[in-house]
């Protein structure tokens, strides 16, 4: 018995901070403590605060789910460093941009300013090459190894490897 | 025998009497307005469907009706975060109502008291198994690369399950019947069999809607296509552990 109160009163203790933690507002606050498995996450997705930004461990996921898998196809850790790598540049690059741009005279604002957005636009794209790499080595990890000799699993594999390879040759 | 021939002749009208004249007939068949029926195609039917007379109301449709009959509907509330909350307030409110009634009417031959405890611990246990499955199912997504938000995961998965409750009450006399033809062997044959019924539905619905979803968001190549599928297998098989673990450790049916 004594177990089933601790329980419970955990359970409300978990719903009540979560309310008064999250200051969430609008009706249902005594729903919302009882019944806060269901009620707190689409609360949260509609006005709660915007999430992390999830691309800045893109690689780092992509490392992972190689290290994840048994028997990873030759050249993927290396093109991995490799876009590693080329994200580190970019990065660099425009933090040199941003803050080359906070001390340029008006004259050549706008100039910068573009630059900037193309140098930001390469960043999401190879954030998002690493979360598509990711899911391609999640594939393969539950595939199991006999997709490694079948070329047809190897197919998007392979074709995601060499898309990675021509953009970063083209930098 | 006679052998003169036969006149027909009318005495109440007269061929020469003055007739009124007709109205012109339309050069083709008049179109004969029917109500609406599958047989017909829509150029014959008369007044608006059911679903334009509701748009027409500029009402919002019931969420029953697009539970049971419209997953699209079910869909786009889903992707729509300001009506997300609606959706599973409403879809709470479906299950719980449709499991305490068939809670009760699976106990009706017992005290008022036995058929309350059924009818709340029933109700208790759908709700904590429904809320224990949400974080493996949440884990699987993550561990697939194939993450769904969790305020999404639960709209889903609450949507699927107000869809099997909503058949409950319906299949409700039925158990009634049974249970008062042969209480040791038919009726709780037909109460898991409804069980049954409504585990089958929902996970039809689960699938369904899982799918749907990732379809329209997009890019779905066969790769994503086979992670969401092992995601949809491992959120039935996570629903079904944790649902009947929670019926069998609060012994809802147990009379007294």
């Amino acid at each position: 018995m004594a177990l089933q109160v601790l329980v419970c009163t955990l359970y409300l203790a978990a719903g009540l901070a979560a309310v008064v933690v999250l200051r969430l507002r609008g009706p249902g606050g005594l729903a919302m403590v009882v019944l806060w498995p269901f009620l707190l996450p689409p609360r949260l997705l509609a006005e709660g605060p915007a999430a992390m930004e999830p691309s800045a461990q893109a690689v780092d996921r992509a490392r992972a789910a190689l290290q994840a898998l048994a028997a990873p196809p030759e050249s993927c850790a290396r093109i991995l460093a490799e876009l590693e790598a080329s994200l580190a540049r970019r990065a660099l690059r425009r933090r040199e941009l941003e803050a080359a741009l906070a001390s340029a005279p008006p004259g050549i604002q706008p100039r910068l300013q573009e630059i900037l957005r193309t140098e930001v636009g390469a960043l999401e794209a190879g954030h998002a090459v690493a979360d598509e790499l990711t899911a391609q080595l999640t594939l393969l990890r539950f595939v199991g190894p006999a997709a490694l000799a079948d070329e047809a699993a190897m197919e998007g594999m392979e074709a995601l490897l060499a898309r990675i390879q021509a953009q970063l040759s083209l930098e | 025998m006679s052998t003169e021939p036969i006149v027909v002749t009318s005495d109440l009208t007269p061929l020469s009497a003055e007739r009124p004249a007709r109205p012109p007939r339309p050069a083709g068949p008049a179109p004969r307005k029917e109500p609406r029926s599958p047989f017909l195609p829509p150029a014959e039917v008369a007044g608006p469907s059911l679903d334009e007379l509701v748009d027409a109301q500029g009402r919002a449709r019931p969420l029953a009706l697009e539970l049971l009959a419209d997953p699209a509907g079910v869909l786009a509330r889903i992707r729509d975060p300001q009506q997300l909350e609606g959706l599973v307030v409403g879809a709470l409110a479906v299950v719980a109502t449709c499991i305490a009634l068939f809670a009760a009417v699976l106990m009706s031959a017992h005290e008022p008291q036995v058929i309350l405890r059924a009818a709340g611990l029933a109700t208790l246990s759908v709700l904590l198994g429904l809320a224990a499955a949400l974080g493996p199912i949440y884990g699987t997504s993550v561990v697939m690369a194939a993450r769904l938000p969790m305020g999404r995961l639960v709209a889903v998965l609450l949507a699927s399950v107000a869809t099997g409750a909503l058949l409950l009450p319906a299949l409700a006399p039925v158990l009634h019947i049974c249970q008062g033809l042969d209480p040791v062997w038919a009726g709780p044959l037909a109460a898991v069999g409804s069980f049954a019924i409504m585990g089958g539905v929902a996970g039809l619905r689960l699938r369904r809607l899982l799918l749907d979803l990732a379809f329209s968001a997009g890019g779905m190549d066969p790769g994503a296509r086979f992670r969401v599928g092992v995601l949809t297998r491992m959120a039935l098989a996570f629903t079904g552990l944790t649902v009947s673990l929670a019926f069998w450790a609060f012994d809802a049916f147990l009379a007294g």
